[in-house]
């Protein structure tokens, strides 16, 4: 598994001078972790995979992770292994799925290496705070306090946009309970979008803050954060969406979409390629090939649609 | 992927269930495996409101309570669910109720009396615990930075199963606590989460290797080994020569499986 992820990374390093000797900047994507709400180790998901959410993306050298499920711990003894030192990790937002692996994550054993955190800010409580709580007594034996990385926290403000390397960063807030972003990761014309969790087209919305006011200005948040949805996904060359639901299980005080959703945002945006994401626990290997096959058939034009599996890259 | 080399054993974080005629469902820790023993739960009485369960937990690190968001039985009006434990300082109420901050946890608090199951958590003191003809009795086995662990010992008067997930035998007081609760017992299910090998390296991170388990069930004269709380990249390979170097005519030992059943036969 590693020397083949090493073979890859290679080959696409050759593969990114041209002729002209102009460099080209692949953005590759790998999926450690796709499924929802917790991790699962059944024989069900064993083509798919179990662990929560965690996504790698790699530009030239710089390397952005996306969630800290269950999913980054095998990808934390990659890093160390091949000595990464400069780690930057974008967080959706704090629910357990995506941060339970964090104290995990082996690179936070390491004195020489640097950790960017960045997330939506929670007006309750910076994200350090949230990431400490999870991280100490009478819940977890080493303390995020103490570990040898050096760790960098970000409270990002909604629709903050800025440069990790060479890939333009922008998070904006979803429909989701407590703080929730999105992430939209642009490098030399290739784009890639992040939206799990959130409840697109629900009558509902989630996150804190969001009911207060009166019922015209509950319509422009529920408006504002469709918008924001469509503006990260926006010519998309991978958009990875939250489809937890089928149609007919849809809850809609849960605060997830629908894979139908998933194609009408692929549609209105032009994504060009669509993954399923955040798997619901229960959802079977097979399940989900006949899922793929079935709204293969309902996408826009040209796009395509694939179901998130973990050790998959993609390379834009 | 499901890694395939621990697809036998299985990778779910600590859960098991005691059966035992007209008694009520009894749990010992919420590892992830407390999520599908919930939904089979919810064929049987639970699933309409009228199911008792008692929980149990050796302690509050996240391996051993973080499935207990998930337990759906708890979102389940009518059903009653007691949780047991010791958490010193912090408080076995506060351990689990900051658990479902919303700020980490986005299912509904069923700690709260208008939501869900009846929810009861008790600070385990001293005296043993009695439900019906069984008899739950406990000891704090060691500490890890001021978290108290604790081991149980179950017994119906005729058979008797020990339960140590989590200990290290740092000191002779550790070590008699654990030999009370496996004397004599049937079935010995114990912490194994280091080789013998990797333990010396290891040392003061709270847990122990299969031959201290050993060691332990020769001296407390229990009937059966069952290693537990396997390391994460254990494959199912390693479990194997682990169990077997130890297997013996007078000692049968294996490792904890999951969905695997241990009957205790009546003496």
């Amino acid at each position: 598994m590693l020397h083949l992820q090493h073979l890859i990374r290679i080959c696409s390093a050759r593969l990114s001078y041209v002729a002209d000797d102009r460099l080209v900047i692949h953005m590759e994507i790998t999926f450690w972790g796709v499924r929802g709400s917790f991790p699962v180790s059944s024989p069900h998901c064993a083509r798919y995979g179990g662990n929560t959410p965690c996504i790698e993306v790699n530009a030239q050298d710089t390397c952005v992770i996306v969630d800290a499920g269950t999913g980054i711990c095998s990808l934390g003894k990659r890093l160390v292994e091949q000595g990464q030192k400069e780690i930057h990790l974008l967080i959706s937002h704090t629910h357990w799925d995506h941060i339970h692996g964090f104290p995990h994550f082996a690179p936070l054993c390491e004195s020489d290496v640097t950790i960017h955190l960045y997330a939506l800010a929670n007006a309750n409580a910076s994200l350090k705070d949230i990431l400490c709580g999870q991280q100490q007594e009478p819940f977890f034996p080493n303390a995020l306090d103490s570990v040898n990385a050096d760790l960098h926290f970000t409270d990002l403000s909604e629709g903050q946009r800025w440069n990790i390397g060479p890939i333009d960063v922008q998070c904006r807030r979803l429909n989701h309970a407590s703080y929730t972003g999105g992430f939209r990761l642009e490098s030399v014309g290739k784009t890639f979008s992040y939206l799990s969790d959130l409840d697109l087209y629900g009558p509902r919305l989630h996150g804190e803050g969001m009911n207060t006011g009166t019922e015209d200005e509950i319509e422009q948040k529920r408006i504002g954060l469709q918008q924001n949805a469509l503006e990260l996904a926006r010519d998309a060359d991978l958009m990875v969406f939250d489809s937890f639901f089928l149609t007919e299980e849809y809850k809609d005080d849960w605060g997830h979409s629908k894979m139908e959703d998933a194609l009408r945002l692929g549609a209105e945006s032009n994504a060009r390629r669509i993954a399923f994401f955040h798997h619901a626990p229960g959802r079977s290997d097979d399940q989900l090939d006949e899922l793929v096959a079935h709204y293969s058939t309902e996408v826009h034009r040209d796009a395509d649609l694939i179901a998130a599996t973990e050790g998959d890259q993609v390379v834009l | 992927m499901v890694r395939p080399e621990t697809r036998r054993y299985g990778v779910n974080t600590p859960c098991i269930q005691v059966e035992c005629p007209g008694a009520d469902t009894l749990v010992f820790d919420g590892g992830i495996g407390l999520h599908w023993l919930g939904n089979a739960l919810l064929a049987e009485s639970f699933g309409s409101g009228k199911g008792k369960a008692h929980l149990f937990f050796s302690h509050t690190h996240w391996s051993h309570i973080q499935g207990v968001p998930f337990f759906v039985p708890l979102l389940i009006p009518g059903n009653s669910i007691h949780l047991y434990g010791r958490a010193g300082l912090y408080g076995m109420q506060k351990v689990l109720c900051d658990q479902m901050n919303p700020a980490y946890c986005p299912v509904p608090d069923f700690f709260d009396d208008a939501i869900g199951a009846q929810v009861d958590v008790s600070e385990l003191g001293k005296s043993p615990i009695r439900l019906g003809s069984l008899l739950i009795e406990y000891a704090e086995i060691g500490q890890l930075h001021g978290s108290p662990r604790l081991g149980y010992r179950i017994s119906d008067g005729m058979n008797a199963l020990a339960y140590i997930p989590a200990v290290e035998y740092l000191n002779d007081a550790v070590r008699e606590a654990a030999r009370a609760l496996a004397n004599d017992a049937d079935l010995l299910i114990h912490d194994a989460y280091y080789s013998d090998e990797e333990y010396p390296t290891q040392q003061g991170r709270g847990h122990s290797c299969p031959r201290q388990a050993l060691e332990l069930a020769q001296g407390a004269s229990a009937k059966r080994l069952l290693l537990f709380n396997h390391h994460p990249e254990r494959s199912d390979q390693a479990l194997d020569e682990l169990a077997n170097a130890l297997n013996s005519a007078e000692l049968p030992v294996e490792c904890g499986r999951e969905r695997g059943v241990y009957a205790l036969e009546e003496r």
